[in-house]
């Protein structure tokens, strides 16, 4: 909840090209250090909730993106120890799948009109805002991270 | 017992999706599904607030170490907007100025004339050794060479030096080299340029009359190019008399150099006017 509040009232202020980075996504990939599957993936649902309901999107999109986001991360958990950039990388292909899947979601559903440039320009930026904080925060993940964790 | 964490895992992940899915379908199809948002989002506000509270300095301060960067370019972009706004302000100021000229052009009262007046805007200035004005107005407007042109005041300004279809050059007074008839005191004049200077010479042959400084000049009935008793200038310094002539300098009241609008009219008058 801690995330998402800070997601929601303070990241949203810190913009670089017009996009902040997806804190929400990245804690959810740490997370995946530390929790079992089913933790990671009720942490993915419940914060892709709150984040549902503190915005105006259709309450459940975020909650069905960020729960395949939570499964990604745990079964990229083990890469995720690899080295920085392997988990730079992993987190940056997370953020990604999350953009898109909710793009297509949100198309679905009629919450997104069909702004390409602006999309392509989501897609492009979050993920590698991402991957450069994964880059930054590596000597907290490398403390998080437990081997052989199922 | 790793297979049946799997088949949880599995079980766990479709059953959120599935809730998220109908949740989603809820809330678009269902009008009241709105409560949910609010009930969660209310838990919300206090502590988005806290947090902005407390982080607030912090973003303050990133942000401004990242607004320096743009800070310059923005400071340029700004400053060509800005001149660029002045310029369109200058343009609509020029505009109305123009507008009040014309205005006061319309209105404005000439003693003994009855003729076409044609309203004209000043679209051009000439500066070498012939200055002149170029007007809007000519030949399809009934501007003829010869015609006088008075400024926005109803002084006399010049003549229409050349007239083509949509266009004429109006010589103006300090250019004039034919020279013009004019009353001073009640005694007929000679008015003419003089080179390099803005005032006019004024020679006043027969019968000179006594003119202090400030003495009104104005055209003569005489004078077959324009029409009598229009205001011409005053006359500047002392007049000196020099045998049977008086000579001086004549300060005209028009400016042609800030003239945006004219009033040309039809003179002589025409058989019918």
């Amino acid at each position: 909840m801690g995330v998402v509040v800070l997601q929601t009232s303070v990241v949203g202020r810190l913009q670089i090209g017009g996009v902040s980075p997806d804190l929400v996504t990245m804690v959810v990939a740490y997370a995946a250090f530390r929790l079992r599957d089913n933790g990671v993936i009720l942490l993915g649902f419940f914060s892709g909730l709150l984040l549902d309901a503190s915005g105006t999107s259709v309450i459940g999109l975020l909650a069905f993106v960020m729960t395949l986001v939570a499964w990604g991360a745990s079964l990229t958990r083990e890469q995720g120890g690899r080295g920085v950039l392997v988990n730079a990388l992993r987190i940056l292909l997370l953020t990604l799948a999350g953009i898109a899947v909710h793009t297509v979601m949100g198309i679905a559903f009629g919450e997104w009109s069909l702004a390409v440039w602006e999309t392509l320009r989501r897609m492009a930026l979050i993920p590698v805002l991402n991957f450069v904080l994964a880059v930054v925060l590596f000597p907290l993940s490398n403390r998080l991270w437990v081997p052989s964790l199922k | 017992m790793y297979e049946f964490r799997s088949r949880g895992r599995t079980l766990a992940l479709s059953l959120l999706l599935v809730v998220s899915l109908v949740l989603a379908t809820l809330e678009v199809r269902a009008d009241s599904w709105g409560v949910v948002r609010v009930g969660l989002g209310s838990w919300l506000v206090p502590l988005q607030r806290l947090a902005v509270e407390v982080f607030d300095p912090l973003v303050a301060t990133v942000e401004g170490l990242a607004g320096i960067a743009s800070l310059r370019s923005e400071n340029a972009a700004l400053r060509a907007e800005l001149a660029e706004t002045q310029a369109e302000m200058a343009a609509v100021e020029d505009q109305l100025a123009r507008l009040d000229s014309l205005e006061r052009l319309v209105g404005l009262d000439l003693p003994d004339v009855e003729q076409t007046r044609t309203l004209a805007n000043v679209v051009g200035r000439q500066v070498g050794f012939e200055f002149h004005l170029r007007i809007d107005k000519g030949l399809e407007e009934g501007v003829v060479p010869g015609n006088p042109v008075l400024d926005e005041n109803g002084y006399l300004l010049g003549r229409v030096g050349a007239s083509s279809d949509d266009f004429a050059t109006v010589i103006p007074l300090s250019a004039d080299v034919e020279g013009l008839t004019v009353l001073v005191a009640g005694s007929v004049g000679v008015l003419r340029p003089q080179v390099g200077s803005e005032l006019l010479s004024l020679e006043v042959v027969d019968s000179p009359p006594i003119v202090a400084e400030g003495e009104d000049v104005v055209t003569s009935q005489l004078s077959v190019s324009f029409p009598p008793g229009l205001p011409v200038g005053s006359l500047v310094g002392e007049a000196q008399v020099v045998g049977s002539v008086l000579r001086g300098s004549v300060r005209p009241f028009s400016d042609p150099q800030r003239a945006r609008a004219v009033l040309v009219v039809s003179w002589p008058p025409g058989p019918n006017e």
